[in-house]
């Protein structure tokens, strides 16, 4: 039976600061590639676009940074990940990170900064698949964008699904390359 | 994605910096300060779990090209 008295039932989970700012940073290049890929918003709107990007970032720095604590815990709790897996792995950075951020940006109307913000991270999400063990999904990729581009990725995937669906595939990719190793 | 955006985008990064203030770094945050002091002493170092060659990659931009 599940006690919340014991001493590890309770997820505490600490991203690294160095990790956590090397995926901002990642996230920023990525949007501002994304934003010139497509073509649509005028190059002298780039550098404000990532400056408003970043202000909102600056502005509310600490709170991004428990608030995504807050989400990866309350993943861990609700899911009892504890206590022997609490594994800190590139999904959890890249998705809490970027959900929290996007969050905040919508909470602030900039719904544009968050379009783009949230194809950089479902690229270093499709990444994560296609390297090494190329699980990445085409389809999957394309029909995540199309939620993005008409903001329905809270409505459609809630808190989680996304997290989960990618987590899964690369799960079941990686355990299929270790079982394929096993009969070699 | 065209390689030459790529390139840009990496290299042409406007001059506003992101700005860390950890909770644990501010004076005024002291309570979650010894929240978080407390999880450390108890965990393994997380890093360990981290794909170290994945974020090497991605920081030089490989997500963007890869496709």
């Amino acid at each position: 039976m599940f006690k919340l008295s014991e001493k590890y039932m309770v997820a505490r989970f600490k991203l690294e600061k160095a990790v956590y700012l090397d995926i901002l940073e990642v996230i920023r290049g990525s949007m501002r590639a994304f934003i010139k890929a497509e073509g649509k918003i005028p190059e002298s709107v780039i550098d404000p676009m990532e400056e408003q990007w970043i202000e909102l970032i600056n502005r509310n720095f600490q709170e991004i940074y428990i608030q995504t604590h807050e989400k990866v815990n309350k993943y861990l709790n609700f899911y009892n990940v504890l206590p022997d897996k609490l594994s800190s792995d590139e999904f959890k950075y890249i998705y809490f990170i970027g959900m929290t951020v996007a969050d905040k940006l919508k909470e602030e109307g900039m719904v544009d900064h968050a379009r783009y913000h949230l194809k950089a991270i479902l690229r270093l999400l499709d990444y994560r698949l296609k390297d090494p063990y190329d699980a990445y999904r085409p389809q999957l990729s394309l029909r995540i964008q199309k939620t993005i581009d008409n903001h329905k990725i809270n409505e459609h995937f809630g808190e989680f699904g996304w997290y989960l669906l990618y987590k899964c595939l690369f799960n079941a990719a990686q355990e299929k390359s270790i079982s394929h190793k096993k009969d070699e | 994605m065209n390689p030459e955006i790529v390139k840009w985008a990496m290299e042409t990064s406007s001059k506003a910096k992101i700005i860390p203030r950890f909770p644990d770094e501010c004076a005024q945050e002291a309570s979650i300060t010894a929240v978080y002091a407390q999880q450390e002493t108890d965990m393994e170092s997380l890093s360990n779990h981290l794909d170290m060659e994945y974020l090497a990659n991605i920081k030089a931009g490989k997500h963007l090209l890869a496709f």
